[in-house]
């Protein structure tokens, strides 16, 4: 018993000796179809002091599809791929007319993503060169959130999304664009039937600014 | 103790005492002759007696009294004049009053001594208790001095039913330990279980109340206090008054009281010196205080190791750039700095006066900025173990537990996050739930719950809806109490 | 008062059974009926059982029949503790790590007896209890009530699975309680019931039967949708921690009714003021 005692004080202290592995957040990440697959840009988070502000990196790979992009993702990172401060999808046009069930469905059952991940379709350009396009960590998501509260853009987070798919393959997203001054812009609503791209609605015809296109 | 028989010789009894404290310079034999012939030898340690009380009331009486010869019965009635002389038979407390500052009279032609109460040796005026001491409310103090001590108690508690039962433990100090209570308020059992497990003290010396507190605490290694120390008269009254006991040390201000609640832990003196609503508050934020204190570097751990999505985004990148360059994990940087903190805490107390405060701030300011620029640490990790180390104060009574409980969290969090955070609360409160004070349940009025007893446990009462006195550990369950 | 088990104890053992369901339960549109059924008859069963435990009790080879009836709940809980901390929290520790911690707090709490394992489930139940209804109310403004569906033919088939999860390590506890606890028993499992009716409800309401049926742990990843502001987001651990604990507690107890036949108490050891033997008292000097 004394001997047990005695053996105890190093073995509690001996868990204490779990160490943290640095990590590579990733606030958003954007997808994009390509002639051989599909494309995902990382926006990854670094913030190398305490006093300096955090500022966006980014790191594309390409593959097959998301979990196989996920994996190049996190051989690429210097540290451990952590998509749970991950808060914005981006979806290319291309992209997004293939069905998006499986990518739904994908994303809400992986441990690491968000069930309140907000998920956008990219209008006229890649989603990529959008997500690129925003020096500064989170605006998009901010942008997407407040646009959601104010109505001008739908409010569907990943969980929401993936119901209405399920339910009816319909759904409708929010588009965004890059607008002529290259600055990124609510575009009204994507629909999606069938769990496809189907079409754009205007911004005006739900209350907000559109594109136009 | 070998055996002592004193003779009627009076010269054979001067020098026997003599033999006895031979070597001992503070013993005092004094030869008092009566102008008729009465002769008697006076025996006292000096320093220890009141030197105006034997010139007057002994040695003076003896010096004239008008008769040749005197039994020790006579000369304790009527020639000594002194409110305190006995004539003492039982060698044992012979010595131990001559020891204690008594003064013993032999007189020709009698084996029996008397024994006169002339204590007299300086003592230290009743101040505030610097570790108990309050905004509002009264600021007397006990001393190491035994009696006014007593007497500071029955001040506050001018009731008949008051008893002081003395005992003596300590084979070699001999110490007067004294059993106070309220008859009938203290159940008779509580009284009869502390008076056995005093009794059945085998020890050699009690120079403190800790002496004896560690020896006859329920759940000895446990880190949760199962008896109560106070240095305040007011809160022994108060706790007389509620049904517990007290044991009063000779030599030490502190006062042990049991049973001893887990609610205890968390009350003040001011909780019932100033209005309730303060009170309450204080006594909220003491509670959250000990949560915090706990749990704080623990969950910090947790956080980081293994449930970083909680971490707010923006917080969670400036902690991680914190974290950059500094060598230890996560874990041992929390562990490391949380000993430096104790040995801060520790140096700050043994070292004297300002000094003392000047080291914290050295310590606390100046060692944690350079830590934090030299790597050593990150920064809000040294603001995490401060905030612990902050919190951990307000609770007094709970410093040990705290202080042990702190590092079990943070090894359960390293080993298994907020999970094995909240496994270690689980088994805290399983410990807690069994634990008892003197046979009653440590967590009472916590967990179960009785009506009347309700009034001063999470929350005190306005004194006008207080019904009951506040605690009374004699009460047993009634119809009207839910449990 | 020192040797009993109070009712309102008792009752907050009972609703640990309930509670200690909602992490593993899955959701579809009729689990808040399934929950609140299933939870009002093994309410009923659980009383008349309480009631009958002093008899039950009486007889040595009945009270071997439960102990060993509570021996597979009691495995079945553990084991699915322990794959839901793998696959939540803990991804590559082996399993038999968190099974030999999870034993090991069991058993250390049945240790100290079916009447300590009710007092210490009285907190438990309040915490786990009020955690469920801040994440249901910090999630209520993101309900949608379109999602909500009437009684259907499948829920007397969800009612059942519900029922085998809860009836047989609730029966076990309440034939092996002491006497008086019928009317506890059944304010436990009906408040218990309650909860996880009313959070199942949630979930369905947020998550929509489809994405629930997706997930795990419908409950748990529904709770990770709470947040104070940007505080907490991705709490579901805060939610996840008293629904363990409950199921620690029913672990611990249905561990205490394995262990009674051999220990022969609650485990309540006796408070009564213990005396010194005569050996030790103090010889006079």
């Amino acid at each position: 018993m004394k001997l047990l005692a005695k053996l105890a004080l190093p073995l509690v202290l001996l868990v204490l000796a779990g160490c943290t592995r640095e990590v590579s957040p990733v606030s958003a990440l954007a997808l994009d179809k390509t002639a051989d697959g599909y494309r995902l840009t990382a926006e990854i988070v670094r913030q190398d002091s305490l006093d300096d502000a955090a500022s966006p990196a980014y790191l594309t790979v390409s593959g097959s599809d998301m979990p196989d992009l996920l994996a190049r993702l996190g051989n690429l990172l210097p540290g451990e791929l952590y998509l749970s401060h991950a808060q914005v999808l981006l979806l290319g046009e291309s992209a997004a007319e293939e069905s998006i069930l499986p990518l739904a469905d994908y994303l809400c059952t992986e441990n690491d993503v968000r069930l309140s991940l907000r998920v956008a379709v990219v209008r006229g350009s890649a989603a990529s060169d959008l997500l690129r396009n925003d020096d500064e960590v989170y605006a998009l998501s901010e942008l997407l959130e407040r646009a959601a509260r104010e109505g001008t853009l739908p409010d569907m987070p990943l969980y929401r999304a993936a119901e209405v798919l399920h339910a009816s393959g319909t759904a409708i997203l929010p588009a965004l664009y890059l607008d002529e001054y290259g600055q990124t812009a609510p575009a009204g609503t994507a629909v999606f039937a069938g769990s496809r791209l189907s079409c754009f609605l205007d911004g005006n015809e739900i209350g907000g600014g559109g594109a136009g296109a | 103790m070998e055996q002592i028989t004193f003779s009627t010789d009076l010269e054979s009894n001067i020098r026997l005492m003599q033999a006895i404290f031979q070597g001992d310079n503070t013993f005092v034999t004094r030869r008092a002759v009566g102008h008729k012939g009465l002769s008697c030898a006076v025996f006292f340690f000096d320093g220890m007696v009141n030197n105006i009380a034997i010139n007057q009331s002994v040695v003076r009486p003896i010096v004239c009294a008008d008769c040749a010869h005197a039994t020790a019965d006579e000369l304790a009635r009527t020639i000594l004049q002194i409110n305190d002389s006995r004539v003492e038979t039982d060698v044992n407390k012979l010595f131990a009053s001559f020891l204690y500052g008594d003064t013993v009279v032999f007189t020709e032609g009698d084996a029996r001594p008397v024994v006169v109460n002339t204590k007299g040796f300086s003592v230290r005026t009743a101040s505030e208790p610097e570790n108990e001491r309050v905004l509002s409310g009264p600021r007397e103090g006990f001393t190491e001095c035994f009696m006014p001590n007593l007497a500071l108690i029955r001040r506050r508690l001018n009731d008949k039913r008051l008893k002081f039962t003395f005992l003596r433990i300590g084979s070699r100090t001999n110490t007067v330990v004294c059993l106070c209570y309220l008859a009938g308020v203290c159940e008779a059992k509580l009284v009869r279980y502390l008076r056995r497990k005093l009794e059945a003290l085998e020890v050699d010396s009690v120079l403190d109340a800790n002496y004896l507190a560690e020896r006859i605490r329920d759940h000895r290694f446990s880190p949760f206090p199962t008896l109560g120390t106070t240095e305040r008269p007011d809160v022994v009254a108060a706790r007389l008054v509620e049904g517990r006991c007290a044991v009063v040390v000779d030599g030490s201000p502190v006062v042990l009281t049991a049973p001893f609640l887990f609610q205890e832990c968390f009350q003040s003196n001011d909780d019932y010196y100033i209005g309730f609503l303060h009170a309450n508050l204080s006594r909220l934020l003491r509670v959250l205080g000990f949560v915090c204190t706990l749990t704080f570097p623990a969950v910090y751990t947790a956080l980081l190791l293994y449930h970083r999505e909680l971490v707010p985004a923006r917080l969670l990148f400036a902690i991680s750039a914190a974290q950059r360059g500094v060598p230890l994990p996560i874990g041992w940087e929390t562990f490391l700095l949380l000993l430096v903190l104790e040995a801060l805490k520790e140096a700050g107390a043994r070292t004297p006066g300002a000094m003392g405060q000047t080291m914290s701030i050295v310590g606390g300011l100046v060692l944690g900025q350079a830590a934090v620029s030299a790597r050593f640490a990150a920064a809000p990790t040294v603001i995490v173990v401060a905030i612990a180390g902050v919190t951990g104060l307000m609770v007094p009574k709970l410093q040990t537990a705290s202080l042990w409980l702190r590092f079990a969290f943070l090894a359960a969090a390293a080993a298994y996050g907020l999970y094995g955070v909240g496994l270690a609360l689980a088994l805290t409160l399983v410990w807690l739930c069994r634990m008892h004070s003197c046979s009653v349940p440590y967590l009472l009025n916590l967990v179960p719950r009785v009506q009347a007893e309700q009034e001063d446990a999470w929350l005190r009462a306005p004194w006008f809806f207080m019904r009951y006195d506040r605690f009374a550990v004699k009460r047993t369950v009634k119809k009207g109490d839910k449990p | 008062m020192r040797d009993r088990m109070f009712p309102r104890w008792g009752a907050a053992l009972a609703a640990l059974f309930p509670l200690s369901e909602i992490l593993y339960t899955p959701i579809t549109g009729q689990t808040m009926y399934a929950a609140a059924l299933a939870s009002l008859l093994c309410a009923l069963v659980c009383a008349g059982a309480a009631r009958l435990a002093p008899h039950w009790q009486r007889s040595r080879i009945l009270q071997w029949v439960l102990a060993l009836a509570a021996l597979w709940p009691l495995v079945q809980s553990l084991a699915r503790m322990g794959i839901f901390l793998r696959e939540t929290v803990f991804r590559t520790r082996p399993l038999w790590t968190l099974l030999l911690l999870l034993a090991a707090c069991t058993l250390l709490t049945a240790a100290t007896g079916l009447n300590r394992c009710a007092m210490w489930a009285l907190p438990v139940a309040w915490l786990a209890g009020a955690v469920i209804v801040l994440s249901g109310v910090l999630t209520i403004s993101q309900l949608d009530l379109t999602y909500w569906q009437a009684p259907d033919a499948s829920l007397p088939g969800q009612t059942l699975d519900i029922l085998r999860a809860l009836l047989p390590a609730s029966l076990i506890v309440s034939l092996a309680l002491p006497a008086g606890q019928a009317a506890a028993v059944s304010r436990g499992l009906a408040a218990g019931g309650a909860l996880f009716a009313l959070i199942s409800l949630r979930t369905a309401l947020l998550l929509g039967v489809h994405t629930a049926a997706l997930l795990p742990y419908p409950n748990f990843s529904a709770a990770g949708l709470a947040s104070v502001g940007d505080f907490a987001r991705h709490g579901e651990v805060f939610f996840a921690v008293p629904l363990l604990l409950s199921e620690l507690g029913r672990c611990a107890a249905l561990a205490c009714v394995l262990l009674l036949p051999v220990t022969r108490t609650y485990g309540v050891p006796r408070l009564h003021l213990r005396t010194l033997p005569e050996g030790k008292q103090k010889k006079p000097r």
